[in-house]
């Protein structure tokens, strides 16, 4: 039997367990001391549990990070992930706190916070896993925790229905990924990313790689919700409690776009051709026109929702095409779109941060029930004016260096029908970003009626989404500096 | 003389086997056990059957069956051949194809769970290398033949009674699987021949036996509890109570197909106290050194009739659990009991050996039973039972 | 090809055919079990002991048994009316062919699959154990971690909502006769 450091791994693996144990922690504070309380304390309670366990987690991961290998890629800990890992957590971190807001009263929080821990340590092994075992295990950890949270609110049909079509298509999804994962252990005879690159090359072109690099992607392209592997997302974003759909949009797409691009790069970079050589290989083909295509449905879709959850959601997927921009660039976008992934999620949980204020004092989140939204909560609006124009790659902001620096890989990596399309689709989305702000600011609306004042956490975690974005979009080289670090020393 | 006596039949079976063509003795060596498992398992049943009804007579202050043959004990045999001529009753709405597969599908597990048994020294079936496994595998199929049962028979009865079996079979499956996995840990081995010859090895005089130890005497009980559950036995009989489902999910069979589901019981009962005999008792193994003399099989057979005396007995004097006091007992005491009994293994594993071991585990056990009764019960200490509607 | 794989290979595409195309529901999960069951034979075909008698043990011990659970305490059980196909299944067929033939020919043409003969390993028991706790350890934690959520999950789904809990609770409890 070989001896084996489990402390090591305890080591590595130490922000994941604390966030598990967080979550046990918000059950047993919720089931001794919330129960018999008003829902209201409970919601309190456990959240405020749940909240400090993220910000120790994110404390702890920023300053005193590990880095090490465990058993072969089993779990990876080095500058980078622990970058994604902080970034995950914080954006966790401002779910929990966005879930405060009486939104959608939740009617066992206790739960509900331990499932978001779940799901946020479930995204952590899946950024730090390099065998590809463990990448489908973390990715089924986290969809099954956001299936869960998706469908949590059970009084609500659109919370059910939001629950069921992901479920549906995410474990079709999953059964065709694991198909794909288990021919490429066939040919490769390996499940650990860089003896898989070494297998595909030695394979060449073979066909059965190639299927099985197919259904890898469609698997991959779901979780990002990239078109045509989309049609959950509307129904998921609008459908969803809010801070579900938050860390749907945010945290899953974070993890899943990174850890995308690492079997990408990793793992298919010695596949076919390289990427950018003459002959382009299947995927790249694949992935160019599934980013093609998601950008060009996702705006033009977006243009004609009525609901701002469903203009987020396809906003959502014309972001993901961008991002496939940055995969499709190889090792030079990997930086890039490591920025994009982390100031898009940022910027999407604020929105949905407001959306969230909006839906719980009018019911509804039609355009027309922001109208007037200024009038009442000047500063949250101006917060939604900063995420929006993010969202839309407005200059100063976080979201313009996002796009500006993947367009610029793309560009370098020799996509320029892709560029293109990318700016031009770019320009159409900056109609329907208006549009929402338009109703913000100069909407008219006989509605006169008082609305409760946002809960002081709400209220304080949209300033710092918005402050985050603005500082990241001033000084981007806050965090490309590190994301470059990084990069460097990992060996990309 | 004792060591030939000992390994009698397994050299018949190598003699027999010794007239067959080269190619073919490995089927014909599997035929001969098969066959020796069914003739004594089922002759076995045709005893218990019997005992059971004499027993149960002596506890309830009545003779039992005493008319066939001397003291009765023929009665087996009249009620075969009762079985065989009966009439075999099909409902008109039931579902044919599914109604005839369910006792052939109880049936044919629980006899295949035998094959792991080693039921004396070389004398096992087959020697898996994940024997203990397999038991549980083919045991789990039990459930579904139970379902198929009740559902196609179309009675209300037997649906009621199939899913009270299969909600009792799950919700003990837990407990029964998790107390033999103490034994797994620490033996080390799935292997139930391994099992047997690691506990068949004597220290002072007395067998290694694992219910000698804190963790083996808990998990045994543990054990025997939820068998007695998995095997529908009193005082688990609740999916076959007859004064509230008549006879369960077996409601609407007759003849012949009624006596495979008896046999399917009683088989599936020796089958599981044959494995409890296997992973606490030391199998084939007499208890002290100056008796290992007797040969190995009477051991197990005298082990396994022991056990069923108990189940006889238990029968007899413990009235029916209600469904809720069936799911609370099994989810709130036997599930953390059987986990409490898991961290006591690995302590008896990681402790060095000695009373001080002895001492930390006992003291763990009881506590951990103390804890959890009081728990369960919702009482804080003994008192007296107050009963609303016979007071 | 060998006898053993025919049948096997029989019973586990009959017993999913029959799962698709049964009118009752109950008779799909039972077939279903059966299709099961005959993959856990095909385990044990390629000497894959654990990995077969764990199939038994969790397909048709668990889901199994789940699934019909599922469909009785649904009442799903009467839908035999609704018709089995529904219009789109010629697609469905055409598609699945479709992909079933992508698939074969890549088989067929690969070349990282032919002419190795891998040697059937035989893995004992205690192997895939010190496996699971040393260089899989993780990944047998993450399993854990999954099923704690799918538990809470199931829970969560299954209880009833807190209005219908007040509810209930008007109702004086039958189980306070100790």
């Amino acid at each position: 039997m070989s001896s084996i450091d489990y402390l090591r791994l305890l080591q590595l693996a130490a922000p994941e367990t604390f966030l598990t144990l967080t979550g046990l922690m918000v059950l047993a504070v919720d089931l001794i001391v919330g129960r018999g309380s008003a829902p209201g304390t409970r919601i309190i309670l456990s959240g405020s549990v749940a909240a400090t366990g993220c910000l120790l987690a994110a404390g702890g991961l920023f300053l005193l990070p590990v880095y090490g290998t465990f058993a072969a890629g089993m779990l990876v800990a080095d500058p980078l992930t622990v970058l994604i890992k902080v970034s995950l957590v914080i954006l966790t971190l401002f779910t929990v706190l966005l879930a405060f807001s009486d939104a959608a009263p939740l009617a066992d929080p206790g739960e509900y916070f331990a499932l978001l821990l779940f799901a946020c340590v479930g995204m952590m092994f899946l950024t730090s896993a390099e065998d590809l075992l463990m990448v489908f295990l973390a990715l089924e950890f986290t969809s099954l925790s956001l299936y869960i949270l998706a469908a949590f609110n059970k009084q609500s049909p659109h919370s059910t229905e939001a629950g069921i079509k992901y479920f549906l298509f995410g474990s079709i999804s999953a059964a065709f990924m694991l198909f794909g994962l288990s021919l490429v252990y066939g040919v490769t005879g390996s499940v650990q990313l860089p003896e898989v690159a070494a297998g595909l090359a030695r394979a060449g072109n073979d066909p059965l790689a190639l299927v099985a690099l197919v259904m890898i992607a469609m698997g991959f392209g779901f979780k990002v919700a990239a078109v045509p592997f989309h049609l959950w997302a509307p129904d998921v974003y609008q459908g969803a409690p809010i801070p579900s759909a938050a860390l749907i949009a945010s945290g899953s797409k974070v993890a899943s776009f990174f850890v995308f691009a690492k079997v990408v790069v990793i793992g298919f970079g010695g596949a076919p051709a390289a990427v950018g050589s003459g002959a382009a290989p299947v995927w790249v083909i694949l992935l160019g026109i599934m980013a093609a295509v998601s950008m060009i449905l996702g705006n033009l879709a977006a243009l004609v929702q009525v609901s701002v959850r469903r203009l987020l959601a396809f906003s959502a997927i014309a972001h993901a095409g961008y991002m496939l921009l940055g995969i499709l660039a190889g090792t030079e976008g990997f930086g890039p779109l490591v920025y994009y992934v982390i100031t898009y999620g940022l910027a999407t949980v604020g929105a949905f941060g407001v959306v969230s204020i909006v839906q719980a004092r009018t019911g509804s989140d039609r355009l027309c029930d922001f109208a007037g939204f200024h009038r009442r909560f000047p500063v949250l609006a101006f917060c939604m004016l900063i995420f929006m124009l993010s969202l839309a790659g407005i200059p100063p902001l976080a979201g313009f260096f996002g796009k500006f620096y993947v367009f610029a890989a793309a560009v370098k990596a020799g996509s320029l029908a892709l560029f293109i399309l990318a700016l031009a689709t770019s320009t159409v989305s900056l109609f329907y970003y208006l549009q929402v702000l338009k109703q913000i600011y100069v909407g008219e609306t006989a509605d006169a009626s008082h609305w409760e004042p946002v809960p002081i956490t709400v209220s304080v975690a949209l300033l710092a989404m918005a402050f985050g974005v603005t500082l990241l979009g001033c000084f981007p080289d806050l965090l490309l500096n590190r994301i470059t670090i990084a990069l460097r020393i990992t060996g990309f | 003389m004792a060591e030939t006596l000992d390994q009698i039949f397994v050299a018949l079976k190598t003699w027999l086997v010794s007239f067959a063509p080269g190619q073919w003795q490995p089927l014909v060596s599997a035929v001969i056990s098969v066959a020796a498992i069914i003739g004594t398992f089922a002759s076995l049943f045709a005893l218990t059957t019997v005992l059971e009804r004499k027993g149960l007579g002596r506890i309830q202050n009545r003779y039992g069956p005493n008319r066939v043959g001397p003291y009765g004990i023929l009665q087996p045999l009249a009620d075969g051949v009762k079985a065989l001529t009966k009439e075999d009753v099909v409902p008109r709405k039931a579902d044919r194809v599914v109604h005839f597969l369910a006792p052939l599908v109880l049936v044919v597990p629980v006899f295949l769970a035998l094959a792991v048994l080693p039921v004396g020294r070389n004398m096992v079936a087959v020697d898996l290398d994940a024997g203990l496994l397999f038991f549980f595998a083919v045991g789990a199929v039990t459930e579904l033949s139970v379902f198929m049962a009740g559902w196609s028979s179309r009675n209300k009865y037997s649906l009621l009674g199939a899913m009270r079996a299969i909600a009792q079979m799950i919700s003990y499956e837990v407990p029964l699987i998790l107390s033999s996995v103490t034994v797994v840990m620490l033996a080390g081995t799935l292997s139930t021949v391994e099992i047997v010859e690691q506990q068949a090895v004597y220290t002072h005089g007395l067998a290694d036996w694992n219910v000698f130890t804190p963790w083996g005497s808990a998990g045994f009980i543990l054990f025997m509890i939820a068998a007695a559950a998995e095997s529908n036995r009193s005082p688990f009989d609740l999916p076959e109570g007859e004064s509230e489902l008549i006879a369960g999910y077996y409601i609407e069979y007759s003849g012949f197909k009624f006596a495979l589901f008896f046999l399917g019981e009683y088989i599936g009962m020796f089958a599981i106290s044959g494995l409890g005999i296997t992973l606490f008792l030391g199998g084939w193994s007499a208890p002290f050194a100056f008796l290992s003399g007797i040969p190995s099989y009477l051991w197990f057979f005298a082990k396994l009739m022991g056990l069923i005396a108990v189940f006889i007995w238990v029968r007899g004097t413990l009235p029916r659990l209600r469904m809720d006091q069936l799911m609370n007992f099994a989810w709130k005491f036997m599930l953390p009991m059987a986990l409490v009994n898991l961290v006591v293994a690995g302590l008896w594993r990681f402790l060095p050996g000695g009373v001080t071991r002895w001492v930390i585990c006992s003291a763990v056990v009881v506590g951990a039973y103390l804890a959890l009764g009081r728990a369960v019960s919702g009482r804080a200490g003994p008192a007296r039972r107050s009963y609303r509607f016979a007071d | 090809m060998s006898v053993t794989l025919c049948i096997l290979a029989i019973l586990i595409l009959g017993g999913a055919g029959a799962a698709m195309a049964l009118p009752r529901l109950i008779h799909c999960a039972l077939a279903l079990a059966l299709s099961m069951a005959g993959l856990a034979g095909l385990y044990l075909q390629m000497n894959a002991q654990f990995v077969g008698f764990a199939q038994a043990l969790v397909y048709i011990g668990a889901v199994a048994i789940l699934i019909v659970f599922a469909i009785l305490l649904t009442g799903g059980e009467g839908t035999a009316e609704v018709g089995r196909f529904y219009g789109s299944w010629r697609m469905g067929v055409g598609i699945a062919l479709g992909v079933l033939g992508v698939l074969g020919l890549a088989v067929l043409s690969s070349r990282a699959l032919a002419g190795q003969a891998v040697p059937v390993p035989e893995a004992q028991v205690r192997e895939i154990g010190d496996l699971l706790m040393t260089d899989y350890v993780l990944a047998l934690e993450v399993i854990g971690l999954l099923l704690t959520a799918a538990l809470l999950g199931a829970v969560i789904l299954a209880m009833p909502s807190a209005s219908a809990r007040t509810g209930s609770a008007t109702h004086p409890a039958k189980d306070q006769d100790a």
